[in-house]
């Protein structure tokens, strides 16, 4: 069946899909365990005998058993050489069983391995595993090709792909969602249409995991930017079990009341899943028998995705925001990051423009000498899994476009295209392959025109050509291109005019830099912003911004609000909210940390390092001695800080915070105090023992040991029993401190008491640690346990007492 | 039937921050004061921008005799307490999961180098969170796999629970190939780098 046909075909009837294939073979005598196909292979009758009473329920389509037939999955029997053969067989048998008057759809499941950035397998490879089942299908005569149950829209990607690449007949993609309506890697229903519609797929719908009520919500959403037919094949209800086996909770009957609601939502293709059998396909039959489904009407889709967002274009919302900071143009760091392949600077420019409300982000990473295709992928990689907002391509090589665009797990936007005619020339087959939205630039080979009437001209002649290529008008987004007005008065309001022309006459999407227009003068911000502000009354679509810029984007919210674009004043207030919370959170941060507020103790039980060195400064040059300050401020302030943790009124971050300060505290005051009035109370050596690298606690432990006048010996993590004893024996100490958190290192501490005690050393240990307990403790023969740094103070000085 | 791990390259990143002020000691409604409040949001995005976190699980099918669940062939588990969880599943995803080196590099920075003890102490709780956040994720991925098949996924049980023996991360470690995620495990069978996770689910009939 060719495309047109199937697109007649469901002009003049619903195609009724066939049910549940797998527990079919099971019930019919199929082993747990074994392969599928290779048994349905060996036992022709049984599945002929299914696809037959599909058919003879009134299915318009039959799936082939096929369902696990590419190369990973039976690699997993030690069949991956016999791809080919299978799914040309399996074909085959379809296609005899039904005969000429119903169709059979060749199905391709899931490889059961994720495409990388989030497994390991490449785009290509993902390809390649598609595209060999897709040549036995064909081979053996399917019909159309089915995509099902997939979870992950990079998967589906590529194996529509390939179908498409390899054959002409119908591709339906069928995705599955989740009873949160998202797919395993958080794809919702309207992402996932506009990315396989847009990709090429000739009908788009669901299968599997929820019953019939929660996949019409998933048919709903669809339906609302459905350029294609869409099919639907729910499970019989959810799974129970009933005398030790599984069955779905929905009768035949009760299924059937859920098909009306299919056909009046636009589904047009209605089938049944797991649980489901030729019974529950004659009630779909019987329903939709005489009935045509509702006609499809286009709806231009304004729209780029990522894996799991969808920003729409549209005019009754504020212009889209294109953060345009990954771009190495006038930022060394970044350069330098993306020459050695860091990709550092990319995450945190695109975390904080996300945080400062870009909906795009434009991604150039064009540095001179460096492998721009290879840095592409690595940073779409990245920013695909990180950032989760769609991605804006921008490179002056159409290559790296190209397969930017193949492995970008959504609909990008592109940046960019001109009138110039071999860049036309050399970007069209990406744009029909992949249909991406793309930022155009209304230059010709002449260069820049420089009224907006001759810019125009160059957008109406390019939109011809791109017509003539079958590439949609609702694709492009005109750069206005905007000048220095410093150097070219005039340059703003033909940038001005470009944008109102192809907004409202056109009826094209519209973008615009700001940056260039104030080069040169000062204060540039009031020019962008006033220049923002006049293209946002113009009808602009989307700006090319760094949205970290405050002016600008105040300007931006209040412009839109003016302009009509922001109903109600909701993303005003909102962002007007965020904004005060924001300065709110910073004055309260500040007013902590003004040291004039506070004196010693106040700032050291607050924890404020700079306000207690302030405070500190200020006694000194009062002339107050050192060690009164010490005594009489901050041990007893450090107490109190002691006891609120001990309370819960105070938290352990408090308390190290407090004991940092003083730690600064005591290096300020260390000159001006006499050796012998620093005296400490002891010394002590501290160690994780040997095969535990977990060591914060011991940290802990001693910054705290050393705040409370113990001097510490940190020996580290991962210490040799030999190392500790022989450093107590040099240093001449007589504690020793252990900590260890696992049950398997924990014994360690024993063995190094043991060969102290075995060698007669006079030592003293302490031990601690999470899974440690007093009882532990006891037993291996310590000397103190305590269960925080709080308590190991106390233990420490009474052990250097005795 | 053999198969092989999956891998997950690049499991979602997600901090939370209820549970990571908890590990802090903030507990019953209390809130960590403005200072520390600040401190929590800036290690946030140092952690968000450092921690790759990364998963492995492998599918198995096993068997059972008493108090021992037998993965594969040559491995088998002695716990009671694992068995109790696994008694009904027909079948057993091992999984792991790791956030990388980088992010316990920085702590270790901050307790070590900068003696900013406290960013440290926070870091640490965040990266804890963290790999709790991504071995859930998977635990999730695998939950909903598992319903798409019409099976119900066990709670996810750890070598250092109760009775299941931490030695048996080697037998983990065997079954998924660690490396692959860049975690090994040492002679005293800790995982190293330390914010990584291992774990055993089950898929049985509803």
């Amino acid at each position: 069946m060719n495309k047109k046909k199937f697109f007649e075909l469901i002009k003049q009837k619903y195609l009724v899909l066939d049910g549940a294939v797998g527990t079919f073979l099971q019930k019919s005598g199929m082993p747990t365990g074994v392969c599928p196909e290779k048994w349905a292979l060996e036992n022709p009758d049984v599945l002929s005998g299914i696809h037959l009473s599909y058919k003879n329920a009134g299915s318009d389509i039959v799936y082939t058993c096929t369902f696990g037939a590419n190369r990973l999955k039976l690699e997993t029997y030690g069949l991956g050489d016999k791809v080919l053969e299978y799914n040309e067989q399996l074909a085959k048998l379809a296609k005899k069983a039904v005969g000429q008057e119903i169709y059979v759809a060749g199905a391709i499941g899931p490889m059961g391995h994720f495409i990388e950035p989030l497994g390991s397998l490449s785009f290509d490879q993902a390809y390649d595993i598609f595209s060999e089942q897709i040549k036995g299908l064909v081979a053996g005569g399917a019909d159309l090709i089915v995509i099902e149950t997939m979870i992950e829209i990079q998967e589906t990607r590529a194996a529509l792909l390939a179908a498409k690449d390899l054959c002409d007949l119908p591709v339906i993609t069928s995705v599955t969602f989740g009873d949160d309506q998202l797919t395993l890697t958080g794809s919702d229903p309207v992402t996932t249409l506009i990315t396989l519609q847009s990709l090429g797929a000739d009908c788009i719908g669901t299968n599997c995991s929820t019953g019939p009520g929660d996949m019409l919500k998933v048919i709903k959403a669809m339906r609302q930017y459905a350029n294609v037919p869409l099919m639907a094949k729910p499970n019989a209800g959810l799974p129970k079990i009933v005398n030790g086996e599984t069955v779905f909770d929905l009768s035949a009957e009760q299924f059937s009341k859920f098909i009306p609601e299919f056909i009046d939502s636009g589904a047009a293709l209605i089938g049944g899943c797991c649980g489901t059998s030729p019974e529950y396909i004659k009630y779909i039959k019987q329903i939709s028998e005489g009935k045509k489904p509702k006609p499809v009407t286009y709806v231009p889709v304004r729209a780029v995705t990522s894996r799991t967002k969808t920003v729409f274009f549209s005019n009754a919302n504020p212009p889209v925001i294109i953060g345009e900071r990954i771009n190495p143009t006038g930022k060394k760091k970044l350069s330098a990051e993306l020459a050695k392949g860091s990709m550092m600077e990319v995450k945190r420019f695109a975390m904080e423009q996300k945080d400062a409300g870009a909906d795009i982000l434009d991604v150039n990473v064009g540095v001179p000498k460096i492998d721009e295709l290879a840095t592409m992928k690595t940073a779409i990689f990245h920013l695909s899994t990180f950032s989760g907002l769609p991605l804006c391509i921008d490179s002056s090589d159409p290559e790296v476009i190209a397969q930017a665009l193949k492995i970008y797990p959504g609909r990008a936007l592109i940046n960019s295209l001109s009138g110039e005619s071999d860049k036309l020339k050399r970007l069209i087959p990406s744009i029909k392959k992949y249909n991406p939205l793309f930022i155009f630039l209304p230059i010709n080979d002449d260069g820049i025109p420089q009224t907006g009437e001759a810019r125009i001209d160059v957008v109406k002649k390019t939109l011809t050509r791109l017509k003539q290529e079958g590439i949609p008008a609702e694709s492009m987004v005109v750069d206005g291109i905007t000048m220095t007005v410093s150097a070219s008065p005039e340059s703003p309001k033909q940038t001005l005019k470009t944008i109102d022309y192809c907004a409202n006459k056109l009826n094209l999407l519209t973008t615009v830099g700001l940056s260039n227009v104030s080069f040169g003068l000062p204060e540039r911000k009031n020019v962008n912003s006033a220049f923002l502000s006049m293209a946002i009354d113009r009808g602009l679509g989307s700006l090319i911004i760094n949205p970290c810029l405050v002016t600008a984007m105040n300007i931006f919210y209040g412009a839109s609000l003016l302009a009509g674009r922001d109903k109600n004043a909701l993303i005003y207030i909102n962002k007007v909210k965020k904004i005060q919370t924001i300065q709110k959170g910073s004055n309260q941060h500040s007013g902590q940390n003004n040291p004039k507020d506070l004196n010693c103790k106040q700032a050291l039980i607050q924890g404020n390092k700079e306000a207690l060195l302030k405070a500190v400064k200020i006694e000194l040059d009062k002339k107050t001695k050192p060690m009164v300050i010490i005594d009489d401020f901050l041990i007893p302030a450090m107490q109190e800080v002691g006891a609120k943790f001990n309370n819960k009124e105070l938290f352990l971050p408090q308390l190290l915070l407090s004991t940092e300060a003083m730690q600064e505290a005591f290096k300020c005051l260390k000159p001006f105090m006499e050796e012998e009035n620093a005296s400490k109370i002891g010394r002590m050596i501290i160690a994780t023992v040997k095969g535990d690298i977990h060591d914060i606690g011991k940290n802990i432990v001693a910054l705290m040991l050393r705040n409370n006048g113990i001097d510490v010996i940190d020996l580290g993590k991962d210490i040799d029993a030999e190392i500790i004893i022989k450093t107590a024996e040099k240093e001449n100490i007589s504690l020793i401190g252990l900590s260890a958190l696992m049950t398997t290192t924990m014994v360690e501490m024993e063995n190094v008491i043991n060969i102290a005690r075995t060698e007669n050393k006079p030592l003293k240990f302490m031990v601690g640690g999470a899974v440690v307990t007093p009882e532990y403790a006891k037993t291996i023969g310590a000397d103190g346990y305590s269960k925080d740094a709080v308590e190991a103070v106390e233990i420490a000085k009474k052990l250097l007492e005795d | 039937m053999n198969n092989k791990p999956i891998l997950l390259s690049s499991l979602p990143c997600a901090i939370p921050y209820i549970p990571v002020i908890r590990r802090l000691g903030y507990k019953r409604g209390a809130e960590p004061d403005g200072i520390t409040k600040i401190l929590i949001d800036e290690l946030s995005k140092e952690a968000r921008l450092l921690a790759q976190p990364k998963g492995v699980y492998k599918i198995c099918n096993p068997s059972f005799s008493e108090n021992t669940v037998v993965i594969e062939p040559d491995i088998m588990i002695k716990s009671k307490s694992l068995y109790k969880v696994l008694a009904n599943s027909h079948t057993i995803i091992v999984m792991a999961v790791s956030i990388g080196k980088d992010i316990g590099l920085r702590r270790d920075y901050y307790l070590q180098e900068s003696a900013e003890v406290t960013k440290g102490l926070i870091l640490d709780a965040i990266c804890s969170e963290t790999v709790e956040a991504a071995m859930q994720a998977l635990h999730d991925n695998i939950k909903q796999t598992g319903l798409q098949r019409g099976y119900n996924t066990t709670m996810r049980y750890s070598p250092g629970y109760n009775d299941f023996n931490l030695s048996h991360q080697a037998d983990i470690d065997k079954l998924l190939n660690l490396k692959c995620i860049g975690v090994e495990v040492t002679d005293y069978y800790i995982l190293n780098p330390e914010k990584s996770i291992t774990a055993l689910t089950g898929w049985e009939n509803f």
